[in-house]
């Protein structure tokens, strides 16, 4: 009954929804889709912990960019290190037929981005965990050194405990992060404290990623799209 | 319990009690100023226990560490500052009669606002007193603020309870304060709340001093992790250092000494979190107030009526 009442547009038209989409709106910031300029090659890297759909993510935006708006795409992957993280991309890459490039060390960003140059974006995947756990977040920063992002999303998946939010924002806060891109927003009934985190931290929300089906999946956040969340969960929306 | 710290207590106690604390200033009172333990004519260091997320145990750690710090040979006065949710009162079975708005007014002098503790603390409830500040003529306010300064003069600590969360009330105490001690539990959003409040602070122009006090806590560690996990989220995020003073374990007694109304410092004084929370008043009074206010050598008091009428 509540997706009824969501369904029928009740968050745009009623007056509690847009109330609750003002606030909302005026808490926790959204950047919108990624900005693309032509012949420019602009590079968006992805960061987060093992396991939070990175990859899936990157591979629903690349393929957006690619067919929805004709732009030229490339990828990277710096996640050489979790077994079959290469081949996971470069079964899509076949499929979007995208070149696809991969780097083992920082060093060799800059000759993958050579070989991207003529790409508008450039989607850098990278590690949610190395062989030394406490180099880990050093590699990645030097991977982001050499690769000068125009955007990093701090992915999180919606299914991270409540008590290691912080501490996931915390270790990869000692890399510049521009955005959060939310995903597996099907599997959680409260996005309370997710949100509460985008509104603390004055980290505008980029993506809201609801499934697993590559690119349907994949929305750009905005106050709509949050207020319908959270009067979903408000109703205690049935899942 | 008898222990190193017993025989320089007793001493403590004997200075203080020779001591004549919050009396207008008198030849009696100057003579005794000169007493081997007098510190000084010393201003007092105000300490300012904020949070926020409400009901993480402001009020209990303020009077607590209050006692802890009287215990320690301080001459402290206890500042009920939560303009909401004033309890300290309740807390400590304590029926104060007037509050420091009759101060503002001109109703009574400042010594009968106060109202006796044990260990030798005072305790005063501001009501919506100081607020009230900001509307005064500069001559009332003069009157009053001299009134505070004879508090200032005359204790080590003044410690603060404030409101939780992030008002214009509760960022005017801590931007006027020393110190302030942030107070948190390991709980998800308290933490997060924890964040906005240093965050908030951050941004002002006048730098605030910030330390985190973790609360019910299962163990030392736990307290460490979450002292560990804000003072770096400070510090990359908001570019901040904070100090982690320290944490207070989950104790029964707490709630227990709520319930009966007496600082579990004194009724269970052998009890894991009086044990902690004396712990943190020994780091604390080891620790180095700032080397005065940036700027100027103004007061509490009046650094915060102009924080009032900002
Ligand atoms: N260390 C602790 N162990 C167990 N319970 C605690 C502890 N500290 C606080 N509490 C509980 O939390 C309640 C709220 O504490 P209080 O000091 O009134 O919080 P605040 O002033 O932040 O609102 C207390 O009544 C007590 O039951
Ligand atoms: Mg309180």
């Amino acid at each position: 009954m509540n997706d009824e009442i969501l369904d029928r547009g009740y968050p745009r038209s009623g007056s509690m929804g847009q109330l609750l989409q003002r606030s909302l709106a005026s808490m926790v910031k959204v950047s919108g889709p990624i900005e693309a300029i032509p012949g420019k090659t602009r590079v968006i890297a992805l960061i987060g912990p093992t396991g939070v759909g990175k990859t899936t993510s990157l591979v629903k935006m690349a393929s957006q960019y690619t067919y929805d708006h004709g732009l030229k795409v490339g990828l990277i992957t710096a996640d050489t290190y979790r077994i079959g993280a290469v081949e996971q991309l470069k079964i899509f890459r076949d499929i979007i037929d995208l070149p696809l490039e991969v780097a083992n060390q920082p060093d060799e960003i800059p000759d993958a981005l050579a070989k991207l140059s003529d790409r508008d974006l450039v989607f850098l995947d990278t590690a949610g965990r190395s062989p030394q756990n406490r180099r880990q977040i050093q590699d990645l920063r030097a991977f982001l050194e050499a690769s000068k992002p125009a955007e990093t999303h701090l992915v999180i998946s919606a299914t991270t405990k409540n008590s290691d939010l912080l501490p996931i924002v915390a270790k990869f806060g000692l890399v510049p992060i521009n955005r959060f891109l939310f995903t597996k927003l099907d599997e959680t009934k409260s996005y309370g404290l997710f949100l509460n985190l985008a509104a603390h931290f004055s980290i505008p929300v980029s993506y809201l990623s609801t499934g697993q089906k590559v690119p349907d999946d994949l929305e750009s956040a905005s106050p709509e799209k949050i207020a319908e969340l959270v009067l979903g969960e408000a109703h205690g929306r049935p899942s | 319990m008898e222990d190193q710290a017993e025989g320089l207590r007793a001493l403590a106690r004997e200075a203080r009690q020779g001591k004549f604390p919050f009396e207008v200033a008198g030849p009696a009172a100057e003579a005794k100023k000169a007493s081997v333990f007098q510190a000084p004519a010393a201003r007092a260091r105000v300490v300012t226990v904020t949070s926020g997320k409400g009901g993480v145990g402001k009020s209990n750690l303020s009077i607590n560490l209050s006692l802890a710090l009287c215990r320690l040979g301080k001459q402290v006065i206890l500042f009920d500052a939560d303009l909401g949710l004033a309890n300290v009162d309740v807390l400590m079975g304590l029926s104060p009669r007037y509050n420091l708005q009759h101060v503002v007014y001109g109703m009574k002098p400042i010594h009968e606002v106060m109202v006796d503790g044990p260990e030798g603390l005072k305790v005063i409830a501001s009501g919506s007193g100081i607020s009230q500040l900001a509307n005064l003529n500069s001559g009332q306010r003069e009157r009053i603020l001299s009134q505070f300064s004879l508090l200032e003069d005359r204790a080590d600590y003044i410690v603060v309870d404030t409101g939780a969360g992030i008002s214009r009330n509760v960022l005017a105490f801590v931007l006027a304060a020393d110190e302030s001690l942030v107070v948190t539990t390991p709980e998800p959003t308290a933490r997060l709340d924890a964040y906005g409040m240093v965050k908030v602070v951050s941004q002002e122009k006048i730098q605030a001093r910030l330390s985190l006090v973790v609360n019910q806590v299962r163990d030392e560690r736990e307290g460490d992790e979450n002292g560990e996990l804000i003072r770096t989220l400070a510090q990359r995020f908001l570019n901040m250092s904070l100090d982690y003073l320290g944490c207070v374990r989950r104790d029964g007694h707490v709630s227990q000494a709520v319930r009966e109304q007496t600082p579990f410092l004194l009724s269970y004084p052998n009890s894991p979190a009086a044990r902690d929370v004396s712990l943190l008043a020994g780091r604390l009074s080891a620790t180095q107030s700032l080397e005065g206010r940036p700027g100027d050598g103004s007061r509490f008091f009046s650094r915060l009526a102009a924080f009032f009428s900002r």
